[in-house]
């Protein structure tokens, strides 16, 4: 850490969100908070203005909040120290949750306060350029892509609808669903084709049914298939919340599922779903998920938004996961 | 159910701030792909794993000082 970097530049270029361009010459003209550089500042990086602190929107690193405008577009990026942000500390960094969590809300905030303004592309954490330069390049790379991504997102946001199979409520219908089960393998013993799976039938068929030991495994092979039941009905049911879901939306995603214990729960999250929705249809929205959340009282659903487009903007589907 | 305010409700900074983990599987996995020139070593799947491995290793630290629950 306190060796020197040779032959690297001191600084880099964070870049938040690229938007339609805001104009020429006009700082921060309908963007509080963002300044825009003049037509000589590009180059030097130094172009901003001091409306960035006054409103509290500053960049990852701390630093105000610029505009780098190309080919139509207008990149908002912030500049950063690459002691901290260089290729080897942010490799480090990013193993530091708080280091993460700080870097990570402030590029929110600005994609945040930028989005309320109109059409925001964010771009993805640790995007890092080497100068102004660089991300006027970029954008006039790939200006066509921005373009289609900014038209799929202008006038739209995006709600996040979890679903859990809550402790409580899976584990009753779990049990409730072994119980049957267990009872209905008990009923059958003696019928080896009674039985309600072939396993069964294989462990112990004809005479040996009575055994206390053949009765137990029976009865615990049928308790994991109820198990497996109830896992199947649960994950239909997520299944159905999205498609209804998916049906409401413009465009509709689905992440990984969270694993158990990141959000501070253990419950099973079955849907972990993201959908695109029109401004002015976000009420109407979030009525439906309250309904699919009566429809559905074995899961727990969970809204949250809106959202800057952070899910929709991606710029090349293939690189889409 | 409940409702956060993710953006754009409430104006400043005294909205309700979004769960991490929320904001995780945002800013790493989707937004514009563009391979900024300082990350390319970086690659999109390392960024997030990286970060994952940070967050559960957090999180295990915090669940060690608590009982364990059996996930389903």
């Amino acid at each position: 850490m306190t060796g020197p970097e040779p032959a690297m530049e001191r600084t880099g270029v964070w870049v938040h969100a690229v938007i339609r361009d805001i104009g020429a010459g006009m700082p921060g003209a309908g963007m509080p908070g963002i300044g825009i550089p003049g037509p000589d500042a590009a180059d030097t990086g130094a172009a901003g203005v001091d409306a960035a602190e006054t409103d509290g929107v500053t960049g990852v690193g701390g630093g105000r909040v610029r505009a780098v405008r190309a080919a139509g577009l207008t990149a908002i990026v912030s500049t950063v120290d690459l002691g901290e942000f260089g290729e080897q500390p942010l490799a480090r960094n990013l193993e530091n949750v708080q280091w993460l969590e700080t870097v990570a809300r402030a590029h929110h905030r600005v994609v945040e306060t930028v989005g309320r303004r109109g059409a925001v592309i964010p771009t993805r954490l640790a995007t890092i350029y080497r100068d102004d330069r660089c991300v006027a390049a970029m954008l006039t790379e790939r200006r066509a892509d921005f373009a289609a991504a900014l038209d799929r997102v202008t006038g739209r946001t995006e709600w996040g609808v979890k679903a859990y199979a809550s402790a409580a409520k899976a584990s009753a219908s779990r049990s409730y669903a072994s119980r049957s089960y267990a009872s209905r393998s008990y009923a059958s013993a003696g019928s080896a084709a009674g039985a309600a799976r072939s396993e069964t039938a294989a462990a112990g068929a004809g005479a040996h049914d009575a055994r206390p030991g053949t009765r137990y495994l029976r009865q615990r092979r049928a308790q994991l298939s109820g198990r497996d039941e109830a896992r199947q009905a649960t994950v239909a049911n997520a299944e159905a919340i999205h498609r209804a879901l998916a049906q409401k939306a413009d465009a509709d995603r689905r992440h990984p599922a969270q694993a158990p214990g990141l959000s501070g729960r253990t419950d099973w999250m079955v849907l972990n779903g993201t959908y695109l929705v029109s401004e002015d249809l976000g009420t109407r929205f979030a009525d439906a998920v309250a309904a699919l959340a009566r429809r559905y009282p074995d899961l727990e659903l969970e809204l949250t938004g809106p959202w800057p487009p952070y899910s929709f903007a991606v710029v090349d589907e293939a690189t889409d996961r | 159910m409940t409702v956060v305010n993710g953006a754009g409700q409430v104006e400043g900074p005294a909205s309700a701030p979004v769960a991490l983990v929320d904001l995780l599987d945002r800013v790493l996995a989707t937004g514009v792909v563009v391979t900024g020139d300082l990350t390319l070593s970086i690659a999109e799947v390392d960024l997030v794993h990286v970060s994952l491995r940070a967050l559960l290793s957090s999180v295990r630290a915090r669940e060690s000082r608590r009982p364990e629950v059996e996930p389903w």
